[in-house]
């Protein structure tokens, strides 16, 4: 190995890291690790003086590996990388140590954390001078895109790419496209007709000669990589046979929105039991049909909306579902529309009129008399059956916050404001497109504010409630943002692929096929003639699943190697 | 098909003449009967039945600022006449209307296409124009940062217009970003670098948009670049200049509770980095060039040229992203919160600021202290490093939102980053007691939820009301406000009060609503095409909105608007073709076009 | 055990004058902000929420409305024009008419037609009922005091005597109906009776001085209210035990100092009132039910024709004396017996009942444990 001249350069994090790592004291160790030609300090590496100063240390003294102990590489490994080839080095030749995360967040005894430091930053150094030279590969983007879900995100993003002039094949598991969209009536807070915003896209999905609609279809397969996936449908025809079909796409869209909360897992609201405690989305449909109405046909002279039904809860989720508190006022104005007479009940925690219009439907549903009871978090209301001879048909007991009494309400109809959950087969979404889930069953984006739509894997986004609960024009936002982002890559044309991948020595494969199957990806396809095993490196993810597993050690991880990771290791155990 | 057209209004007053309208309702094909309702009338269904039994009509049409408000009466109604209570169509002018002046033409046009059972957003597309591949973004904040990357990193020429020294906007200044708590630096400088470097952007920082002429896909802007009288080019911002500059003023990027000199950079990490003079305070400039000229003197790259001219660019563009933010409610205006008065009273942009590791306390959170001031010859309240910090901090939300007197409307994000600085004080002063004041605790994000009750079990007292007043008593600073789940009145002594002030549309969005011809929302927003369906483009053809400027947003949709107007230029600029603008159709457009779709369905 | 909500209070409460509450969303500014607010009595927040809900047994029991005296700072402040302020006002006119077990005063407030017409009704049969007794009791209308006077004012002296008999039986009534609502009914609000004993000077102290008003902030609506207050009762005293006095042809000037001084409060202070409400500059006088312009007029025009009656007199009219002296009573009668106990007029015994009230409540829960505060918050004490 010859020998290197490696720059360490400290980031503060502001105070992230200064405030529990003597950053002074860290490059004074620094200075004394072997082939270290120099060390130094700065609030923010990242920033652009920060950059400039490891540009220039490259270029004027020559350094030829780079430490940067700052941050998590997820935060700023790219950016570094970048300095280093803004100074004509190869990237790779870089190395971080991540002394924020790992070290001073989730430390308080700065004397210790301080030495940890130490240990990573002394991995970093020891690892980074054994580190070799790569170079990034490009490949071919195919323009094509493959939407998954017909709702309102899909459709929208499915136009976009077609006006742009694009092939798009959009999968659609129902047998009509609108999704969660098409089973509401009017859209808060204006109150306009969903119907209205539907037919318009839908009409021109269906007319542009650019959307391949695939209706009563899944998508079965999808493997490749971004700009070459192949994409495997089985599409269900006029008479329910299905058939699969297979094409090649560039990028994939998840829209797969959500699923409403099963209200009935809430014993005490009695729904399922009791007749008249419906579901919003059954209340929709009364709506719909202008036919409020109980279940023995007469009208409601009380109805009452319960807000966070398996929303902002311990046991079921612990999430606000965004979009139910608007609804609800919506609703109030809706009966008190269809029935004059008729008088609106709304228990709820906390109003979350947040947008555009927002408060101001609020104070309007106060002005048509809605009575809004609050109650507190976890501490529900319950609804139990009137007396015959009552006036009402329900009474609802609530210990209502504002006035700090126990109070009962009557009601003849019961509208339960079931919040959104995460798809129960989504997970099977996920593993299909090779994206995570959070604990709630959410799709994770790849980082939660400045990148929403993207995900870990390349080429896959998401877009719309299948990533969270979401309204309808933030949905349509998103589902335009991921579409940006194709649009971008597309017309670029070639894409890079990193250039940290699995590598079989073909010489001592013995063709034993343990890391065929072990590969999550199926980045390792096997050679039947010379009988071995090859990595397709565009789909290797380098996990190191395949390195591990190989009995006969062929399999080298680029960038992994065992002599880099010894080195780390060593330099860790100070 | 017999049909009917009722106009019910929900507004007081209405840009256009309904009886215009009406009469021209009366004379659509199929068109049986027309009433006008008046202002929120009150609608018996039964009534309206049996006018539709009478009437024997199939069709009803509401026509109004917001039919939808009045819609379930008329399906019901519907119903009871046992006709098909989807054959209810919405004319809503609110939604997709006109200003004042062709307003009743406009009305009339969502009549017919709601007559025709038909779309307005379908019948109403205007012609496609050839698209300029240039794109104009006006504002370098996150927003303006995320949409020109996007279209920048698709190859397209993108000229960015920021009217301040630097990129970074409001997201520069702030500390920690909710719910996750990274460091709104760490994740925003590298794409402000990236703006910086981008070979594909001309980032034209300390300018101003002065006019906008020509049509949709083929804009002509007069760009005004200030004299920033720096090189930027040449500029190391080595500081020498600043250390001679005899002048000191308030900082804005350190929202005015720090000083820098006449000749500046905004902050350590600004984009360009290179320094500017600023011609309200430079000695130099206001004496016309007698005195002073330090810092061209000292300056060891001679990069400064004070003598420097304004001059006017001219840019060629197809496209127009509005990323131009907001600015935040002037708190002086509620006297009962002692702002500007009482020197410990803060608003959240100066707490960002001085929570802040890079702010003036290096991170520290202290209270204003008496220093006096030698050349003022003034004692002044001023925060130092080495101040005392507070022992109890109160945190008042809806500072000037939620209220008629003020912002009727809520600003969104106030909750959370108050939640945020909860967390901060009590991370950073753990002995200090915190109260936050709400009226609704509006954790409506990913995470959000989650976040706010770790705060309440870090131990911040969350009190529901809005505190009524702080006042001094004696020497103790007092605030007073009802305690609303406990039921009872309190007084809460503190030495630092947070108002969360609200957000208002940046001052100019009205010059630049006009130039641009876009319009507004009652309350001052940028409107939108259409709330629903879409969000970024506006009804001038070719022109998008992204990120505050149509409304208070958090980062993330903030981030997430503005890639999306990206893909709106995208599309346009890769298909070559855009749409025009909405007032370029003429109602007899409209009307042919909602017949043959009626027809084709 | 829960109580009942009655969503539909609100409609009946519009017709009282409380047409706002229901913007209201609970921001607690208002009680905040009232000067008269403490850690017992909270309002105008929660008397408003009481009155969004129905729940009506509560707001019967509740003193709170009667604390209030209609500042205005909340309806200022208030961030959705929910007007506590008149919310208050319109409580204590639906409490009126809770406390008068008659029904007189709920239909008075929810149809000034029915006032006015009870009014003027009753005034006519007054007219004809006093020429009626004059020409009965040989009286001659030309004649105004002394022998053969028209209307002979140890008559009236009776006469008013029966009619005070009668308005404070009425107000006693309701005054004990208050008490039974407010400090017996529920189990909760009772005291013990010695605090009874203990608090019974607050009763005259409030009733002379309305002390409370002046904590208000501005002093000028309190000196004027307490005015007029003063003015009619030195009117009444004057009437009721020197009515002879009054009406002799000879001089009395203690008597009619005092005479005279009232008029002027009682004219200039109503003169005033009026004004203002036709000018509507503060929160109070923005909103003006029916019954605050009966109120005013009416006390107008008792003094003015009362004043009237007597000038004409001195001034050697006694023919027009007498006309105007009918008038008067025309006007009086009504006034007091179906104004003074079924109206606005009542406030001047529930306010003072209500705050010895308060004051003996506030030292049965003062004694109770509070809940623990926040670190470092502390209690508003009363003021």
């Amino acid at each position: 190995m010859q020998s290197c001249k490696i720059g360490v350069y400290i980031c503060q994090c502001g105070t992230n890291i200064a405030k529990m790592v003597d950053c002074e004291a860290l490059v004074a160790f620094a200075e004394t690790l072997p082939e270290v030609a120099l060390a130094k300090t700065y609030k923010y590496m990242c920033s652009n003086p920060g950059q400039d100063m490891i540009v220039q240390d490259i270029q004027a003294n020559g350094l030829d590996r780079v430490v940067v102990a700052a941050c998590s590489p997820r935060m700023h490994e790219r950016t570094f990388r970048n300095a280093l080839q803004v100074a004509g080095l190869n990237p790779y030749f870089f190395e971080m140590a991540n002394i924020r995360e790992h070290c001073s967040w989730v430390h308080d005894d700065p004397v210790a954390a301080t030495q940890k430091a130490k240990a990573l930053v002394r991995g970093a150094v020891l690892r980074v001078a054994r580190h070799e030279a790569l170079e990034r590969k490009t490949v071919d983007m195919c323009p094509e895109v493959l939407v998954i879900g017909g709702g309102i995100a899909g459709l929208t993003a499915a136009l976009d790419i077609a006006d742009a002039g694009h092939r798009v094949h959009l999968v659609e598991r129902q047998g009509s496209l609108g999704g969660n969209l098409a089973r509401i009536d009017l859209t808060a807070p204006f109150l306009n007709a969903a119907r209205d915003l539907l037919t318009e896209r839908i009409t021109r999905v269906t007319e542009s000669e650019r959307i391949d609609v695939m209706l009563h279809s899944r998508v079965v397969n999808l493997d490749g990589f971004i700009g070459n996936y192949r994409a495997t449908v089985e599409v269900r025809d006029a008479d329910g046979l299905p058939r699969k079909t297979e094409f090649l796409v560039g990028n994939v869209i998840v829209a797969t929105g959500y699923q409403e909360f099963e209200a009935s897992r809430i014993t005490h609201y009695g729904y399922g039991k009791l007749p008249n405690v419906v579901t919003s989305f059954e209340f929709e449909l009364m709506l719909r049909h202008g036919r409020i109405q109980m279940a023995d046909g007469h009208l409601p002279r009380f109805v009452s909306i319960i807000h966070c039904v398996g929303s902002r809860s311990q046991e079921f989720h612990g999430y606000c579902s965004r979009v139910c508190c608007m609804t609800a006022l919506k609703y109030a104005h809706e009966v008190r529309s269809a029935i004059p007479g008729c008088h609106v009940s709304d228990i709820y925690i906390d109003m979350h009129a947040f947008g555009k219009g927002h408060e101001d439907f609020y104070r309007r549903s106060s002005e048509v008399k809605t009575l809004f009871l609050m109650y507190r978090k976890g501490d529900r209301p319950v609804i139990r059956r009137a007396d015959p001879g009552d006036t009402c048909d329900m009474l609802i007991e609530v210990n209502e916050q504002l006035s700090g009494e126990t109070i009962e309400i009557p009601a003849d109809l019961v509208v339960l404001m079931v919040g959104m959950e995460a798809r129960s087969d989504a997970h099977e979404v996920a593993r299909l497109v090779n994206i995570s889930q959070d604990k709630e069953g959410w799709f994770i984006e790849s980082h939660p504010k400045l990148d929403p739509v993207a995900t870990t894997t390349d080429g896959v986004y998401i877009a719309g409630t299948c990533a969270a609960p979401k309204d309808i024009p933030d949905t349509v936002a998103q589902a335009r943002a991921s579409a940006a982002r194709i649009l971008a890559k597309v017309a670029r044309g070639r894409i890079e692929v990193d250039a940290v991948y699995a590598e079989v020595d073909e010489a001592r494969c013995s063709g034993c096929r343990i890391c065929n199957d072990l590969c999550p990806y199926s980045a390792i396809e096997f050679d039947a003639v010379k009988k071995v095993s090859r990595v397709i490196s565009a789909v290797c993810k380098a996990c190191g699943a395949c390195g591990a597993a190989c009995p006969s050690g062929a399999i080298k991880a680029r960038h992994f190697t065992d002599a880099q990771i010894f080195a780390q290791i060593e330099g860790v155990l100070l | 098909m017999r049909k009917a057209v009722f106009f019910c209004q929900v507004g007081d007053e209405t840009p256009l003449n309904v009886d215009s309208v009406a009469k021209y309702a009366s004379n659509l094909p199929g068109v049986e009967h027309v009433e006008v309702l008046g202002i929120r009338p009150s609608l018996d269904p039964t009534r309206i039945a049996e006018r539709i039994r009478t009437v024997r009509l199939d069709r009803l049409v509401i026509a109004g600022d917001q039919p939808g408000f009045f819609k379930p009466a008329f399906t019901r109604a519907m119903d009871l006449a046992s006709c098909s209570p989807l054959e209810v169509f919405l004319a809503p002018f609110a939604a997709w209307g006109a200003p004042a002046e062709d307003a009743t033409e406009r009305a009339k046009a969502i009549v017919a296409c709601a007559c025709q059972g038909v779309p307005f957003t379908l019948a109403a597309v205007p012609a496609s124009t050839p698209v300029h591949p240039a794109t104009l973004v006006i504002g370098g904040g996150v927003a303006g940062i995320q949409a020109a990357l996007e279209i920048a990193d698709a190859g397209k020429q993108v000229h960015l217009v920021e009217r301040t020294g630097t990129l970074g906007g409001h997201m520069a200044m702030f500390d920690k970003t909710f719910p996750t708590l990274d460091c709104a630096a760490c994740i925003l400088t590298p794409k402000m670098v990236a703006v910086g470097q981008h070979p594909m952007i001309n980032l034209m920082s300390w300018s101003d948009v002065e006019e906008v002429s020509g049509t949709p896909g083929a804009y002509k802007v007069r760009i005004l670049r200030k004299a920033r009288r720096v090189d930027v080019s040449a500029c190391v911002a080595c500081g020498i200049c600043a250390e001679v500059c005899p002048v000191t003023v308030p900082s804005e990027f350190d929202a005015g509770i720090s000083t820098r000199k006449a000749v500046y950079v905004p902050f350590p990490q600004a984009v360009p980095n290179a320094y500017l003079v600023d011609p309200a305070s430079c000695t130099w400039v206001l004496s016309g060039g007698q005195k002073c000229g330090a810092c061209a003197r000292k300056c060891p790259k001679d990069c400064i040229d004070l003598s420097e001219k304004d001059r006017v660019e001219e840019v060629e563009v197809g496209s127009i992203i509005l990323a131009t933010g907001y600015e935040v409610f002037d708190a002086k205006r509620i006297e009962r919160y002692g702002y500007g008065v009482l020197p410990n009273v803060l608003t959240a942009l100066e707490f960002e600021r001085l929570t802040n590791a890079s702010g003036p306390t290096g991170g520290r959170i202290v209270t204003r202290t008496k220093r006096y001031n030698k050349r003022t010859k003034r004692d002044e309240w001023v925060f130092q490093a080495d101040g005392p910090s507070p022992r109890s901090v109160a945190i008042i939300h809806c500072v000037g939102s939620r209220d008629s007197a003020y912002n009727a409307y809520c600003s969104r994000v106030c909750c959370m980053y108050s939640l945020k600085f909860a967390h901060l004080v009590r991370e950073k002063l753990p002995e200090a007691a915190c109260y936050e004041f709400y009226i609704d605790m509006r954790a409506f994000g990913k995470g959000y939820e989650e976040f706010a009750e770790r705060i309440k079990a870090e131990g911040t007292h969350v009190v529901r009301g809005r505190t009524a007043s702080v006042q001094m008593v004696g020497e103790e600073m007092v605030v007073r406000g009802e305690d609303i789940l406990e039921d009872r009145l309190l007084e809460f002594p503190v030495d630092m009060v947070i108002l969360a002030v609200g957000l208002v549309p940046a001052s100019g969005t009205d010059e630049l609503a006009r130039t641009l011809e876009v319009q507004r929302d009652p309350d001052g927003w940028f409107a939108e095409f259409d709330y629903d369906g879409n969000p970024t483009e506006t009804q001038r053809g070719g022109v998008y909105v992204a990120g505050m400027c149509q409304g208070p947003k958090d980062i993330p949709d903030t981030v997430a608007q503005a890639s999306a107007a990206a893909a709106g230029v995208l599309r346009a600029i890769s298909s070559g073709r855009g749409t025009g603008s909405l007032s370029s159709l003429s109602l007899s457009v409209i009307e042919a076009r909602a017949r043959t779709l009626a027809r084709s369905t | 055990m829960a109580i009942r909500v009655n969503p539909l209070l609100i409609d009946d409460l519009e017709r009282y004058g409380a047409e706002d509450v229901q913007k209201c969303y609970h921001c607690g500014n208002c009680s905040a902000v009232c000067p008269h607010t403490d850690e017992t009595f909270l309002f105008p927040r929660r008397s408003m929420r009481l009155l969004q809900m129905g729940l009506e047994r509560r707001i019967e029991g509740s003193l709170e409305p009667w604390l209030c005296y209609y500042c205005g700072q909340c309806s200022d402040q208030c961030p959705r024009d929910a007007e506590p302020g008149e919310t208050m006002m319109s409580l204590r006119r639906w409490l009126t008419s809770r406390y008068d077990f008659t029904g007189i005063s709920r239909l008075f407030y929810r149809s000034p037609k029915a006032e006015v017409l009870a009014m003027a009704g009753l005034g006519l049969a007054v007219g004809i009922g006093l020429v009626a007794w004059g020409l009965g009791t040989g009286g001659d209308i030309r004649i105004y005091d002394g022998p053969g006077a028209f209307l002979r004012s140890e008559h009236v002296h009776r006469f008013d005597w029966g009619m005070a008999a009668v308005l404070v039986g009425l107000l006693g009534t309701n005054a004990v109906r208050m008490w039974w609502f407010t400090m017996y009914r529920d189990k909760e609000s009772r005291v013990p009776l010695s605090l009874y004993i203990k608090h019974v000077l607050t009763l005259p102290y409030q009733f002379f001085t309305q002390k409370r008003y002046a904590e208000c902030g501005e002093r000028k609506p309190w000196l004027l209210h307490l005015g007029l207050m003063l003015s009619y009762l030195t009117m009444l005293v004057l009437i009721m035990f020197f009515l002879g006095t009054m009406q002799s042809d000879t001089w009395h000037w203690q008597a009619h100092a005092f005479g005279y001084l009232a008029t002027v409060g009682l004219l200039g202070a109503t003169a005033w009132m009026i004004r203002g409400r036709v000018r509507k500059q503060t929160p109070l006088h923005r909103h003006s039910h029916e019954s605050d312009w009966v109120f005013l007029v009416q006390l107008f025009a008792v003094a003015f024709t009362g004043i009237l009656q007597h000038v004409l007199h001195r001034a050697g009219q006694p023919l027009a004396g007498n006309v105007v002296y009918v008038i008067h009573m025309m006007v009086a009668v009504p006034m007091l017996v179906l104004e003074v106990p079924f109206s606005k007029w009542a406030h001047l015994v529930y306010r003072p009942l209500a705050m010895y009230f308060a004051a003996m409540r506030r030292e049965v829960l003062r004694a109770r444990a509070p809940a623990p505060l926040p670190a470092g918050a502390r209690r508003v004490q009363a003021a």
